[in-house]
């Protein structure tokens, strides 16, 4: 190699390095941007109807996050983590009601007996592959139903059946989990929705994500390569379990009535797999793009046709998944992906063109 | 001590005896050959070891201990990996994260798991294609890629099953080197083969078996010439011959 190609190499070295640190810079300030007009949009949108739809996106989109822990990198498909939004809304609303513990200690508690439950499931389940883990889920998630529904006082705490619990909205302030209005609501599912996805991003650059991908694909040589799989997806089980249930006590705070066929219904399951197959099961920005697209679809469909076609929304739901399954089977993630890539690329090129000349 | 020693091992599958009361062993360093016709129970007797299955009968012992009842997972930690006839690339991921996957085994830290990898990857010569996703692989480049993930989780013993077939003779001439230069490093090598040519090239000792039972073992010489053999490959008709 003579000087001049050594000094030609550094000089593209150079070059390389710039552009990936202006690549980044681009990533911190889009995801500044899009953090910025989360946070300001409840000052611009005034109405509580869409505020309304916007947090139950956030809801959405922060289910589908914690699934996609297992339903994502685990490469499963369960279709009953109603169940574990349930453990989380009845164990904060019980407490709340008949110990007048703050929902916010009972949401931790939820969280806690939703992880115990779903290793309980995990355990034989996760033995199962494709369509019989699905079946085996759904199965849990039914008889839970069927159990809340004709249980009137589970020994001391009273479940009320079918009837469900109502949360009389007396105290409202921070530490009862209730407000009058629909703007803390907002910031707090916003939050959680955050942690949520940098929990998530965070195990994906980690061990466990690296095991549970590798034993979601190939579980055979994910085991000879040191990967214990059916550890791994408990662990993700019982961490996405525990999270779902945080979701379950925000709704009951949030609409302040919960029953079994609200909460612990199929329905409450199968969206929360259809916006992560729509959105992109296993990545990152999949859950939110899904919430995004499908949850507007269900509400106005809901709005304007529920009277003369109820659950239409479902019917729209299997049309958009029939055709993103076609049409783009990693879900709508990547196309969007690909397109963010692109126009990142054009302005790194300008930029650095801009530089040389 | 012999790092691998196999003794009476069977593996019966509901009444079929695939592995019959098979013996063998390995010294450290070596590079030990297990050939035979299809359905021979080669691959089977690799999945005993391998932890896969769990053997009916007989003992298996890595480094003096025994390891019957091991998992793949723990069998990995300890030093053991393998590679898969059928390969099995995690076919949606980069060939880096491929092989991160193994070099987790021995760290808990993504950055020194990447760089463990990439280190792989250079022996290897895979470097170029660290970002290639492992689904676009051609077949010759997927063998190599299995030789790598088993590679990255740093074992002392290396079964290495069939990761010659279906290449062209000169991708066999390069796999030859590839498992030459690991054992260089100090890696005991244990094959199945099916490539002749491949085996007497590389094998220290062969092991044949036919209907799960051992019918010869000995340096790819003795091999060639045994009448045994001959027999298992080309039939009874060649005995004269």
């Amino acid at each position: 190699m003579t000087g001049k190609d050594i000094a030609k190499e550094a000089q593209i070295q150079v070059e390389t390095n710039d552009s990936t640190l202006l690549r980044k810079k681009i990533e911190k300030l889009s995801l500044l941007l899009i953090a910025g007009l989360a946070f300001g949009l409840p000052l611009v949108m005034r109405s509580p109807t869409y505020l309304h739809i916007v947090i139950l996106i956030y809801f959405y989109a922060y289910l589908t996050t914690s699934w996609n822990m297992v339903g994502g990198f685990a490469g499963v498909l369960p279709m009953g983590h109603a169940v574990f939004i349930g453990t989380g809304a009845y164990t904060s609303t019980v407490l709340s009601l008949q110990y007048g513990i703050s929902p916010w200690i009972g949401m931790i508690i939820g969280g806690v007996i939703a992880t115990f439950i779903g290793i309980l499931i995990g355990l034989p389940t996760f033995k199962m592959r494709g369509a019989y883990f699905a079946l085996a889920t759904i199965a849990f998630a039914e008889g839970m139903r069927v159990m809340v529904e004709n249980i009137e006082y589970l020994g001391p705490f009273q479940l009320n059946g079918p009837r469900g619990l109502q949360i009389p909205p007396l105290n409202t302030g921070l530490s009862n989990f209730m407000f009058a209005n629909k703007e803390p609501y907002y910031y707090i599912i916003l939050v959680m929705l955050i942690l949520v996805l940098g929990i998530t991003w965070f195990i994906s650059r980690s061990k466990l994500g690296y095991y549970l991908n590798a034993g979601g694909e190939e579980p055979e040589a994910a085991m000879a390569l040191g990967v214990n799989v059916s550890r791994a997806k408990l662990i993700a089980m019982a961490i996405s379990s525990f999270l779902t249930a945080l979701a379950g006590t925000f709704y009951a705070q949030f609409s302040l009535f919960i029953h079994p066929k609200s909460i612990i219904s199929l329905d409450l399951s199968f969206e929360i797999a259809f916006i992560a197959l729509i959105g992109g099961r296993g990545s990152i920005a999949g859950p939110i793009l899904g919430a995004l697209l499908l949850r507007p679809v269900s509400d106005f469909s809901r709005i304007y046709f529920g009277d003369v076609f109820p659950g239409l929304h479902l019917v729209i739901f299997g049309v958009v998944l029939i055709l993103v399954m076609i049409y783009q089977p990693r879900g709508i993630q990547e196309p969007l992906t690909r397109i963010y890539e692109k126009i990142v690329d054009r302005i790194v090129a300008k930029y650095s063109r801009g530089v040389t000349a | 001590m012999k790092i691998l020693e196999v003794r009476n091992l069977v593996m019966r599958f509901g009444g079929l005896t695939a592995v019959d009361s098979l013996n063998l062993s390995i010294e450290p360093g070596e590079i030990l050959a297990l050939i035979g016709p299809n359905g021979a129970g080669k691959s089977t007797a690799f999945n005993c070891i391998a932890g896969l299955y769990t053997p009916s009968e007989g003992t298996i012992q890595f480094n003096g201990l025994v390891i019957n009842r091991k998992k793949p997972w723990d069998l990995c930690k300890i030093g053991l990996a393998r590679t898969f006839q059928i390969v099995k690339p995690f076919a949606s991921k980069s060939v880096l994260y491929n092989v991160t996957v193994g070099a987790f085994a021995t760290t808990d830290k993504i950055d020194e798991a990447e760089e463990k990898a990439l280190a792989v990857l250079r022996t290897l010569h895979f470097e170029s294609k660290k970002d290639v996703r492992a689904g676009n692989l051609t077949i010759a480049d997927r063998k190599r890629l299995e030789i790598a993930r088993a590679l990255a989780t740093q074992p002392t013993l290396l079964l290495l099953d069939e990761v010659m077939a279906g290449l062209r003779p000169s991708e066999v001439d390069e796999m030859v080197e590839v498992i030459q230069l690991l054992r260089s490093t100090g890696i005991t090598i244990f094959v199945i083969e099916h490539i002749m040519r491949a085996i007497m090239a590389l094998s220290d000792r062969i092991v044949v078996i036919q209907f799960g039972k051992k019918i010869a073992e000995g340096t790819p010489k003795e091999i060639a010439s045994n009448e045994n053999v001959i027999k298992a490959y080309l039939g009874d008709e060649y005995d004269a011959a």
